[in-house]
């Protein structure tokens, strides 16, 4: 059977890999480019345009949330911090509570991700590899009776650069286009990058194909138009670019909608001495004591983790500017960083603009707002037990504060533009049920109502998988790519 | 070095991508005297606000330059909404804004960073992370703020 598979992320390598070995005659499709670890110069300027969907500023409607996506061969595993972690048991039993998500056992999901973890060659962080940074996030941690650990990555003879998210250059993160694709290509599957696919042909209730064009590296524009033949199409280009895909083939019902975005803050502090908090392993340590992962709720809570940041994207998420802007950045040596997670509920939708590009809607939460508040203090507060001499709240016009300070939070407004929001973890476009009425992708990962596609990428999440989604994306790839093999 | 289109997208929130092309094009010959694809008007405002956010309000014309000489070659969609919000900005209240003092247009931008208006707020972040993405981008202010640069090339 020859199958097309769309994006080449934890979702599109994983699927292309398992058909392949599997004996189908697979053509993976991939709008970036194939960037060698020669090309990763670490450079801001040189590889967020690289490697990132719309050069790294993607971002909601209204402005107020900065939404990260690959867009590169291996997608977003090309540019992540490389965090293995499943989706939490809690989470399966309430998408199988809820959502009726009742096809796979835990045992099974479990299992997916032992396969997956081994193929990217996922391990434990090592003690000796925190840098600062991570050491200050336990050090805090322990002092305020906050538990936590050292993450496993899927990093193998890191050496300690700092810069994951803007692409490794010494193939030490084992990135889906340095594992999962590599066994495609043995396979005998066919890769294709620079092809963007702009539509699925649809007769009746079978895809027979996909068109889109070549385009030009660098600018993106398009070249030569191709078509694809195909007797099964499998989407997998993220929960932004999947769900437009089906609405510009003329899939409509519950496709974009249930967008869950898992906005994150990051918190700053001022330490005495140096932490460098730039170079090392960039997200190495967390403290989770504040999340759940229940039936009843799915993920809950929020969790803080340690991170890092080059000087350009540095000083684009500080809120200050002008003199302000330099006289903390003058102690670009001596910051240290947490992010803030917190779940959402599903709630945003993706729709099509009439330029026929994306337009991620999305509304603030209540309910999530809170949580992130909480979180944020309890990063100020892990900082000034760790002994940071100031922390900065992620919010506009508000100052370093002091230990006495955290008052202030109480008046900071969690709205968007005032402060700097970040998604990583985009899910839940398409979602995963066995009602057409109120999903879009049945319990194998088919499109209601269409024999012959799926979608396995994080779009298919009913509620948000993971503090992680790259792992929870290659359990469901694989869980869904084994209907065919 | 040619940039990307796909960098750029459509709305104001969008336009932090001009950061990176601001510094993508920082070695790429001056632009003409005159602006090349802004205007005049919307280029002066541009180095009016870049003034207030840069860390060194000096640099604001090299900025402003780079960001103008991009434009020319890239997506008409993108400079049109810089030029719209460039425009709300110059045009908000009785004196247009690149006529005002340094002190008054710092206060303009402070008043839009608060904004009870969300637009408002939308486009000032996007300038200054424009600003601050370029100048802290730059490797001629590493030294300023210790960092030692990349470890390749």
């Amino acid at each position: 059977m020859r199958v097309v598979v769309i994006g080449s992320g934890a979702g599109g390598g994983v699927v292309a890999a398992t058909l392949a070995e599997a004996g189908h005659e697979v053509v993976l499709l991939e709008e970036g480019q194939r960037v060698g670890r020669e090309r990763m110069t670490q450079r801001e300027e040189q590889m967020y345009p690289l490697l990132y969907r719309d050069g790294g500023q993607q971002y909601t409607a209204d402005g107020g949330i900065s939404v990260l996506q690959g867009r590169v061969l291996g997608g977003s595993t090309v540019v992540n911090m490389a965090d293995v972690v499943r989706v939490p048991e809690g989470v399966l039993d309430h998408w199988r509570d809820h959502f009726g998500l009742s096809r796979h056992s835990t045992r099974e999901w479990m299992d997916a991700a032992e396969v997956c973890e081994a193929a990217i060659g996922a391990n434990q962080i090592p003690d000796a590899d925190a840098n600062r940074n991570a050491q200050i996030l336990l050090d805090g941690g322990r002092k305020t009776g906050r538990s936590g650990g050292l993450f496993e990555h899927n990093r193998v003879g890191c050496v300690g650069s700092g810069y994951c998210s803007i692409g490794c250059a010494y193939d030490a993160k084992r990135s889906v286009a340095l594992t999962w694709i590599p066994r495609a290509v043995t396979a005998g599957a066919e890769v294709r990058t620079e092809h963007r696919v702009e539509r699925l042909l649809l007769e009746g209730s079978k895809v027979t194909g996909v068109v889109g064009h070549t385009i030009e590296p660098g600018t993106n524009a398009p070249i030569e138009p191709f078509e694809v033949k195909a007797d099964h199409v499998v989407l997998c280009a993220g929960a932004v670019h999947s769900p437009l895909l089906l609405l510009r083939s003329g899939i409509k019902g519950q496709v974009g909608h249930n967008l869950s975005l898992q906005p994150q803050a990051p918190v700053t502090a001022l330490f005495a001495d140096e932490v460098r908090f730039y170079r090392g392993i960039p997200q190495a340590a967390y403290l989770d004591d504040a999340e759940t992962a229940t039936a009843g709720e799915g993920l809950a809570g929020y969790r803080l983790e340690s991170i890092s940041s080059t000087p350009g994207m540095s000083g684009a998420t500080l809120m200050a500017w002008g003199p302000d802007a330099l006289d903390f950045m003058k102690r670009f040596n001596d910051v240290a960083a947490v992010l803030v997670l917190a779940p959402d509920r599903p709630g945003g939708r993706v729709v099509e603009k009439g330029n026929g590009r994306p337009k991620i809607d999305y509304r603030f939460q209540a309910v999530w707002a809170e949580q992130l508040r909480q979180g944020i203090r309890a990063a100020a507060e892990v900082f000034f037990a760790a002994g940071a001499q100031t922390v900065g709240l992620p919010f506009a016009g508000v100052p370093m504060i002091g230990p006495d300070d955290l008052g202030l939070l109480d008046d900071c407004r969690i709205e968007p533009n005032r402060l700097p929001l970040i998604s990583a973890h985009v899910q839940g476009t398409c979602r995963m049920g066995p009602d057409p009425a109120s999903s879009v992708v049945d319990l194998r990962g088919f499109v209601h109502g269409v024999d012959n596609l799926q979608v396995l990428d994080a779009s298919l999440f009913p509620t948000t998988a993971s503090s992680h989604t790259m792992i929870p994306v290659m359990q469901a790839a694989l869980l869904g790519a084994r209907e065919l093999a | 070095m040619r940039l990307t289109r796909r960098q750029l997208m459509l709305g104001c929130g969008a336009v932090g991508a001009l950061g990176a092309v601001a510094l993508a094009v920082g070695h790429a010959p001056m632009a003409a005297l005159d602006s090349p694809f802004l205007g005049t008007s919307p280029r002066r405002t541009l180095e009016s606000v870049l003034e207030v956010l840069l860390p060194v309000p000096e640099d604001a014309a090299r900025v402003a330059a780079n960001v103008d000489a991009f434009l020319v070659t890239d997506d008409p969609a993108l400079g049109a909404e810089l030029r719209l919000a460039l425009g709300v900005v110059e045009h908000w209240g009785f004196v247009r804004f690149s006529r005002r003092d340094l002190g008054d247009r710092r206060e303009v931008l402070r008043a839009m960073e608060s904004s009870s208006l969300g637009l408002r707020r939308q486009i000032f972040q996007a300038l200054r992370r424009l600003a601050l993405f370029s100048w802290f981008a730059d490797p001629a202010s590493w030294e300023t703020v210790g960092y030692d640069g990349p470890w390749v090339g």
